[in-house]
């Protein structure tokens, strides 16, 4: 399944390209103003909608996963395929809910995504930025990937304003995956990862 | 009555593990399987519950019937919600990571009536034990706790016919004979058993008809009161057969197998 979405996903950024050409479009949503100011920080409308929005779609999926019937499915799903199946759970059924799920949150990102400025058929490669923020976190951890969010994040900003100057153009991007380095030789389950339950 | 007709199975198209297997468990009776390991209880198994696509098996021959009904070719889900037939796999299928009230919510979630939380207080009347670890992870219960589970979510699925692997599995003499006593209750209250064992001791006195497997053939079928007196039932299975010692050398199974054949 990932390589059949990595695959579509080569697909639609090519008819994207076909179909809009390769250039980029503006982008706005017109939002009330949000900005706000604290002493020498700004922070602009358009992020503090973004940050606000993925808490509400992060509290959505919470609510999702650990409230509704769905929601223990697919947690029974994602540790045993066949022990949900015994039970009657349609784990296929489940994946393909947990797909669609996926590209919900994916859709919410790329909107708020782009509308930090450009609109381009090259947007989409931003997702590449998750595989940092999860595998900090911990693949299994919910909370965990919030927190790697943020860390992600503030390493970027920090490098991008304090080490690039120094002459290292592009390090910005780097930075997140050195990271995830550190961590995963310390902890190779993520910061968060879930501990596993082991009978002894 | 299940009736199973001259099956044969096959793992990944070609590792042959049920030859023609025929059998019938009638409707409010515990049919008891035993066998040694590998001779193809637990693949049976998954054949009637429709689980062997998850394993990679096929049925190559033969059918599977509820009554008049084919469950050839059907999912384990709708077998479940069609014949009310739910098999308990071996090895305690509890989800470790959910609560104990999650694990029967999701045991539930092929049901859309208003009666599954009605249905969950009856487990927990049913298990009293559970009743006390409603939140806690089943992953941290004990092995009889996590078999009493799994009971209980098999319960929640509303079913009428019962395919229990190795209930004993792992636990304690005393657990064990509670979960046969439990087995026996259900039966009463007209659940259709079909059980596979290696205790087969145990599972031949709760059980009203018994089979024998072995390299996916039934070679002895019968009451089980008379599998529990028979020769040589007695000496592979309860080891308690003639008087005297005998070395491994001199048993020659080989020899007595072919007999049966």
């Amino acid at each position: 399944m990932t390589i059949i979405t990595l695959g579509l996903a080569s697909v639609l950024r090519s008819s994207v390209q076909l179909i809009f050409g390769a250039h980029s479009y503006s982008f706005f949503i017109e939002l009330p103003n949000a900005s706000l100011e604290y002493g020498d920080i700004l922070f602009p409308s358009e992020r503090v909608w973004a940050g606000g929005l993925s808490i509400i779609a992060f509290a959505l999926v919470l609510f999702f996963l650990f409230r509704t019937r769905w929601g223990v499915a697919i947690r029974a799903t994602s540790e045993s395929q066949s022990k949900a199946m015994a039970f009657g759970i349609d784990a296929r059924f489940i994946l393909l809910m947990v797909w669609g799920l996926s590209a919900m949150c994916i859709a919410v990102a790329g909107v708020m995504i782009s509308n930090f400025g450009a609109l381009s058929y090259l947007t989409g490669s931003a997702g590449l930025r998750a595989i940092p923020v999860v595998l900090i976190g911990g693949m299994d951890s919910i909370g965990g990937s919030l927190i790697g969010g943020l860390i992600v994040g503030l390493c970027e900003a920090l490098v991008g304003s304090y080490i690039e100057p120094l002459g290292l153009v592009g390090f910005k991007d780097v930075a997140p995956y050195l990271l995830l380095l550190i961590v995963l030789f310390i902890r190779p389950y993520g910061l968060f990862g879930t501990v596993r339950i082991e009978r002894v | 009555m299940l009736s199973i007709e001259n099956l044969r199975v096959v793992y990944h198209d070609v590792i042959s593990i049920l030859n023609g297997i025929s059998l019938k468990a009638a409707s409010g009776e515990i049919s008891v399987i035993i066998g040694a390991n590998g001779a193809g209880k637990t693949t049976l198994l998954r054949a009637i519950s429709g689980m062997l696509k998850m394993f990679d098996g096929d049925i190559i021959e033969g059918d599977i019937k509820v009554g008049d009904f084919s469950l050839k070719g059907l999912d384990s889900t709708d077998i479940i919600k069609k014949f009310g037939l739910t098999y308990v796999m071996e090895d305690r299928p509890v989800f470790w990571y959910l609560t104990i009230e999650e694990n029967l919510a999701a045991a539930a979630y092929s049901r859309w009536d208003r009666t599954v939380k009605a249905d969950m207080e009856k487990v927990f009347d049913y298990f009293p034990v559970l009743n006390k670890l409603r939140q806690q992870k089943a992953g941290y219960t004990s092995g009889g706790e996590q078999q009493m589970l799994a009971i209980g979510m098999f319960l929640m699925t509303q079913p009428k016919i019962l395919l229990f692997d190795e209930p004993s599995l792992g636990l304690a003499p005393l657990i064990t004979e509670e979960l046969f006593r439990i087995i026996e209750r259900l039966n009463r209250e007209g659940m259709t058993v079909v059980l596979v064992e290696q205790n087969a001791h145990a599972a031949l006195q709760i059980g009203h008809r018994g089979c024998v497997l072995e390299n996916g053939r039934v070679v002895l079928e019968g009451p089980a009161a008379a599998l529990l007196e028979n020769e040589d039932v007695r000496e592979f299975y309860l080891g308690a057969g003639t008087k005297e010692r005998k070395s491994y050398q001199d048993a020659k199974r080989y020899k007595r197998r072919k007999r049966w054949l």
